[in-house]
């Protein structure tokens, strides 16, 4: 099948005279399939937007191709924007303009039919507020007539930069069930956002980006079994000490928390019942710590906050040779091989493969 | 097509675009009304008034005739008579003294006419459209950059080119469009004042082909203004780069420099302006009479220096301004990213 959205090897140097050069992407590579709700991931500055940019002929790019519905881009883009609907970064619109005017004069510019500007207002929740003007809205409002802008067209290809920024708890979930509806009915949605939970939610999968490369990507369950670690808690009835002990003694990795220990590296948890039930230690809790697309971002990223230290926005890991910033604990994905290795498993079975997703 | 559809609805509906037409209209009045207040038909006691002065004026000719003769025959008194009796070299008495200018229509009070002031009028109309049009050209780029309307619009439409083509072709359009109906405006005002309380003079077809030229320069004037705001405010991204660069012009060249450059007894100095040019383009030709620069002839007097600036020059100027600003402009829109 061929993909809707295609990059490979995209470059982009912003060059400054006060600044110097600055590499904003560096060799990126993405794949949407169609159909897809696709999340774009990055921490800020990461090039999520200049890949937006640069795929919809706003930024020119140093290097690489890219394609759309089949076609190269930014070469055959007059043609193929028709069938793309995209809203990059926050929406700007002129202020004194209603809602509804906004959109009938991109409409005429775009010879789309007045009538779909009432559709789409009806779409996003504006129809009552349309004829009020847009300095009068709420950023949530202007992200819904944004995202009316969007999908005035009917596009094939949805690129949302950033949707729920600013919207309302029933914002975002109506947002959510549109992109779901969307994507029931064809469309393939491209979203960059950091509200992950969301992302988790409703991506079927997910392209995250570093430092203006690529560190993970694929369905959002196989990137997130990617940095599983095989963790589970373990609670024993008397001494966890002499938990610890026994299966440290044993060949597991062992951290003590407050209350409870976790072992790491584990594909079969059954061997720590059997270890510590062979000592006369009983087990009162076994549960296996899954992981979330927020912590494998942070770890992927390598974004995860440290107490005391206030990360600045280019301390984010850059994958492959080069690497700067504060390398995280584990970079095991698809898309880093050069990134630092996980720590060798000491326990004494192999990583688990799979666990259930929050 | 579409695009200029839109941008045409755009333009209109645009509160700056109509609150400049608002204010255009307001300082259109008040010169129309001051013109319509300053004349008066003549009524009869005007024009007993009138001959009663151009009367008296002859007679105050005729005595300082007599004096100048009663002078140079040496019959004269000293005094006043003296002072009149010297004449300059070549002249008489009856050729500096004369009292054919001395009519009662000279005195009467200004009567506005349609012939010899509308061309005047015209070109302050020219003026302030420009204004207008350099206002509204740069804002109607300049907004659309810092409101991410451009960034909205070439998610639509990606050739660059004919977008800021199509803008630009859009606001001259409606540049023109505004001016045929104020200048038509203008012209129904001037001929209701010459109509009700001036005169119109004799017009010729001639008079009215005139008039038609001055208007079609000047409506050039405008067209070309509202480009190069609209090119400046491209090339910065803002209206305010536009109107900056434009009080920046006035402030430090039309005055500063032209304080200095007279201080220094530079030679032709309005060259250097481009007001000169606007005033050469509408009038088709300015003389500039320079004293300082003394020409010294047959007479030992100095004789001014005069110079021509003409239509032709002004549109070289003007013409090779249009061509850098809109060049650039095109260069940067098509080539520089949109961030």
């Amino acid at each position: 099948m061929t993909a809707v959205l295609e990059i490979q090897g995209l470059r982009k140097t912003y060059r400054s005279l006060r600044r110097g050069p600055r590499r904003a992407l560096d060799g990126f590579d993405m794949v949407v399939e169609p159909g897809q709700v696709h999340g774009f991931l990055g921490p800020n500055g990461s090039g999520k937007t200049t890949t937006l940019r640069t795929l919809l002929g706003l930024v020119r790019p140093n290097g690489g191709r890219m394609s759309i519905l089949g076609q190269e881009v930014p070469a055959a883009l007059p043609e193929v924007i028709g069938r793309v609907g995209a809203i990059v970064e926050s929406p700007q619109f002129f202020g004194n303009f209603s809602g509804r005017r906004t959109l009938r004069l991109l409409a005429t510019a775009g010879g789309v039919a007045d009538r779909r500007v009432d559709e789409v207002l009806e779409l996003v929740g504006l129809r009552d507020r349309a004829g009020e003007r847009v300095r009068t809205y709420s950023l949530g409002m202007k992200q819904r007539l944004a995202v009316a802008s969007a999908l005035l067209k009917s596009p094939e290809l949805l690129i949302l930069d950033e949707p729920a920024n600013g919207l309302d708890p029933a914002g975002i979930r109506e947002m959510r069930d549109m992109m779901r509806g969307l994507a029931a009915s064809g469309v393939t949605v491209v979203l960059s956002s950091h509200i992950l939970g969301e992302v988790q939610q409703i991506c079927d999968s997910v392209t995250i980006i570093s430092r203006g490369r690529r560190v993970a990507s694929g369905p959002v369950s196989q990137v997130i079994a990617g940095q599983d670690r095989g963790e589970y808690r373990v609670r024993v009835e008397g001494d966890p000490a002499a938990a610890v002990r026994v299966l440290t003694a044993a060949g597991a990795r062992v951290t003590g928390k407050d209350d409870h220990l976790v072992v790491s590296d584990l594909a079969d948890p059954a061997w720590v019942t059997r270890t510590l039930a062979a000592q006369e230690l009983w087990l009162t809790e076994l549960t296996p710590l899954t992981r979330d697309l927020e912590s494998v971002f942070l770890e992927l990223t390598g974004t995860t906050p440290e107490p005391g230290h206030t990360r600045q926005v280019d301390e984010a890991y850059r994958p492959g040779n080069g690497a700067t910033g504060p390398a995280p604990d584990a970079h095991a994905t698809p898309d880093a091989p050069a990134a630092p290795t996980p720590p060798a498993a000491a326990a004494p079975v192999a990583p688990s493969a799979g666990q259930e997703r929050a | 097509m579409n695009l200029v559809r839109a941008e045409w609805k755009r333009f209109f509906a645009r509160r700056f675009t109509r609150l400049m037409v608002v204010v255009v209209l307001a300082i259109l009045a008040l010169i129309g009304l001051g013109v319509a207040l300053s004349t008066q038909p003549p009524g009869p006691g005007a024009v007993a008034e009138a001959e009663r002065m151009a009367a008296q004026e002859r007679e105050r000719i005729a005595e300082a005739r007599r004096q100048c003769e009663a002078f140079q025959s040496g019959t004269g008194s000293t005094g006043s008579g003296e002072k009149i009796g010297q004449l300059p070299p070549g002249e008489t008495c009856a050729t500096v003294y004369r009292d054919d200018y001395a009519t009662a229509e000279n005195f009467m009070p200004h009567v506005f006419s349609f012939r010899d002031e509308a061309p005047t009028l015209l070109m302050v109309f020219g003026g302030v459209l420009a204004l207008f049009a350099f206002a509204v050209g740069a804002s109607f780029i300049g907004a659309e950059w810092s409101s991410g309307g451009i960034m909205n619009l070439l998610l639509w439409r990606p050739r660059r080119v004919p977008v800021l083509t199509g803008k630009l072709v859009t606001l001259l359009a409606a540049v023109t469009a505004t001016w045929l109906v104020l200048a038509a405006g203008w012209v129904a005002l001037l001929w209701g004042v010459a109509a009700f309380r001036g005169r119109f003079g004799t017009i010729t077809s001639g008079v009215v082909q005139s008039m038609a030229l001055t208007s079609l320069r000047s409506l050039a004037l405008v067209l070309a203004v509202a480009a190069v705001g609209f090119g400046v405010a491209s090339l910065g991204r803002n209206t305010a780069t536009a109107l900056g660069l434009a009080v920046g012009y006035v402030v430090v060249l039309e005055i500063g420099a032209r304080i200095v450059l007279e201080i220094a007894e530079v030679i032709k100095p309005e060259r250097w302006f481009l007001s000169t040019y606007a005033v050469a383009w509408l009038n088709k030709k300015v003389t500039i009479t320079e004293w300082r620069h003394c020409r010294y002839e047959t007479t030992s007097d100095c004789q001014s220096y005069d110079w021509t600036v003409d239509m032709n020059q002004s549109a070289l100027v003007f013409g090779a301004i249009l061509v850098v600003v809109l060049g650039l402009a095109f260069l940067a829109f098509r080539q520089r990213d949109v961030t």
